[in-house]
């Protein structure tokens, strides 16, 4: 099957990128799975002037993707940490978001780490 | 001993060894990095930009260690971008393996030919190292 990927760049609000990034940990991490939303990694920039979070998604299609998102916003208990979290301030600023086909000759297999 | 403590002591062991287990193996193995590529190609060119990747780059790539986890294009792709993720041991490995890539005489003879009738990218590619987080499956 060929699946669609998803590059998702969070640009955190100043000062609250260790509170996104908890929220990710404590929270949103374990609804994504609730849904089917299968993050193959996040990452934060070693240099990050920009405040960044990042991760891919990997979906079955842009069907699947968008009916998981929908499913997600809509969780009762999602609705709940989002609205707690993000009483002061939005923790995200902004959010960049596409999708990505995988090139057809890459070893990427989806939850293979190759360490030695 | 009675049975039942000697069953606490064993559960005892077993919590420790299984601390000390997960200690080593975390200094054993620490969290490698990940570099995001993002190269923008000369309109027209992204098809041989893929090309020159699938036919010859990934395979100097893995002859010099450099180990990419997925290539990708944007599907909504107006910037012709081309991007790619590389997972290295650590900074030091990074800058070790590039620069062997870099003087390896069959990417210097590839890129040469590759781009005699002009360059497949308008620009210098983007690069941004990355640390995992904690509770990213990929680490």
């Amino acid at each position: 099957m060929n699946h669609v990927y998803e590059m998702r760049m969070y640009h955190a609000a100043p000062g609250k990128l260790d509170a996104l990034i908890s929220r990710f940990a404590l929270h949103t991490n374990a609804l994504f799975a609730r849904y089917h939303l299968k993050p193959i990694a996040y990452w934060v920039p070693r240099e990050n002037s920009q405040n960044l979070l990042l991760y891919i998604l990997e979906h079955d299609s842009i069907e699947e993707a968008e009916k998981n998102w929908a499913d997600f916003r809509n969780d009762a208990e999602w609705q709940k940490v989002k609205a707690e979290t993000d009483a002061d301030t939005p923790l995200a600023a902004s959010i960049v978001r596409y999708f990505m086909d995988k090139v057809d000759f890459s070893n990427f297999e989806s939850g293979v780490s190759c360490k030695p | 001993m009675t049975k039942s403590h000697f069953l606490s002591f064993l559960c005892g062991a077993a919590a420790v060894f299984g601390v000390m287990t997960i200690g080593q193996s975390k200094a054993q193995a620490p969290a490698h990095i990940y570099e995001l590529r993002t190269y923008h190609a000369t309109p027209g060119k992204l098809d041989q930009l893929e090309a020159r990747f699938r036919d010859h780059v990934d395979g100097l790539f893995r002859k010099h260690d450099l180990h990419v986890i997925g290539y990708w294009i944007p599907q909504d792709n107006k910037e012709n971008v081309f991007i790619y993720i590389v997972e290295h041991r650590n900074k030091a490995e990074a800058t070790k393996n590039w620069a062997a890539f870099l003087g390896d005489d069959d990417w210097k003879k590839l890129r040469a030919e590759s781009e005699a009738s002009g360059p497949l990218t308008t620009r210098a590619p983007e690069s941004i190292y990355m640390n995992p987080t904690d509770f990213s499956k990929l680490k």
